[in-house]
């Protein structure tokens, strides 16, 4: 699936990724690639700024790691992040619901 | 130059800071350590920092914009509380010296009002342009010096130091200074961390009409505001018994709403 077609979806795929379990930038996007059976396979230079991103909107925090002698930045959602996470399903069963019927 | 350098070179390139440059990096050694064949998937490392400073710069700008406009919060509570009390705007009090707490309290509230309502209309955008970023500081900027310049005026009033008149609340007064320079600190503080981080995406910035929601031209939507504000002034003036004193002010305060949208219309994104 083309990068465009994920605009609007990333940060609440990742959100979800990483409410599952803390995780760093190469298993969250590994498990989105799981997740989607590889059909979300977009350029994974995209992930890190938005990592930064939804970090500095307070809905994500991390911290450093260190895993075989690398240091690894962690990421795990906030309490802020779970309310935006819970809200972005509640949109997408919406919209998901909608456009079903119309294509139905 | 290896594509990790590449990278650092880029991110210095777009003014990222330091010590989050070197956070990226360390971020994206790691994940080429965990698959070295992801250079090409990662993307090119000039485009690759251009969406960091984008994405973050857009991400700070925005706070910046909501933080300066709750920082101006408990000094407006506070110097509301001032006014009741009529502590402020007495007939003791320099003409010079209200001038600038009018002109400070209005440019606070204009300032921070704005701030708050473009960073609310841009709220679900990933990347906003340069110019848009610009705006959003320009306005949270506009609000914090206006607050500063109002808890400056109440020091003096509250100290006796514009000839010897002393407002009739000083524990109050010093309680506004006290915390309103404590509030609008914070929010300098949040908004200098965006000086150097700033999204560089090309595109103009939006007017007046999509702050408010409407597909008008800003231009007659300027002349509506000043309008307005110059009708409530007018009532206001029969509602005290001073009709005439109440249309002189009305006049006034419009043309300076209509000033301010023609001075500082373009740099605080009210026009193109």
């Amino acid at each position: 699936m083309r990068a465009e077609s994920l605009k609007g979806h990333l940060d609440g795929m990742i959100l979800a990724v990483v409410a599952t379990a803390p995780a760093h930038g190469y298993a969250v996007i590994e498990e989105l690639r799981r997740r989607s059976a590889g059909t979300f396979d977009l350029p994974e230079g995209t992930v890190y700024p938005a990592l930064h991103r939804l970090e500095a909107e307070g809905l994500l925090a991390s911290t450093w790691a260190s895993a075989s002698g690398r240091k690894r930045r962690v990421y795990r959602l906030t309490r802020r992040g779970r309310s935006a996470l819970e809200q972005r399903r509640r949109e997408w069963t919406d919209f998901s619901r909608a456009v079903q019927g119309v294509l139905a | 130059m290896s594509w990790l350098d590449s990278l650092d070179a880029e991110l210095g390139r777009a003014r990222i800071p330091g010590p989050r440059r070197r956070r990226i990096v360390s971020e994206l050694r790691d994940h080429l350590a965990c698959d070295p064949t992801a250079e090409e998937r990662l993307g090119e490392p000039a485009s690759l920092a251009r969406q960091f400073a984008d994405e973050l710069g857009t991400a700070l700008a925005r706070t910046a914009a909501v933080a300066s406009f709750l920082a101006l919060v408990p000094l407006g509570v506070l110097f509301a509380a001032l006014f009741t009390l009529g502590a402020v705007y007495t007939t003791n009090v320099e003409p010079g010296a209200t001038i600038l707490l009018v002109g400070g309290v209005q440019l606070a509230f204009v300032g921070g009002t704005l701030a708050l309502v473009r960073a609310w209309r841009l709220r679900g955008a990933v990347v906003v342009s340069a110019a848009e970023g610009r705006v959003l500081r320009r306005r949270a900027g506009l609000g914090l010096a206006g607050g500063a310049l109002t808890l400056a005026v109440i020091a003096v009033l509250a100290s006796g130091r514009d000839g010897g008149v002393q407002l009739s609340h000083p524990a109050l007064a010093w309680t506004t200074v006290g915390v309103g320079a404590a509030s609008v600190l914070a929010g300098t503080l949040v908004l200098a961390r965006t000086t150097r981080l700033g999204p560089v995406a090309k595109g103009p910035a939006a007017d007046l009409s999509f702050d408010l929601g409407l597909d008008a031209d800003p231009q007659r939507l300027a002349y509506a505001i000043a309008g307005a504000v110059a009708l409530c002034i007018a009532l206001a003036g029969i509602a005290q018994g001073d009709p005439i004193d109440g249309l002189v002010r009305a006049a006034g305060d419009g043309l300076l709403c209509l000033a301010g949208f023609v001075l500082l219309g373009r740099p605080l994104g009210l026009r193109r």
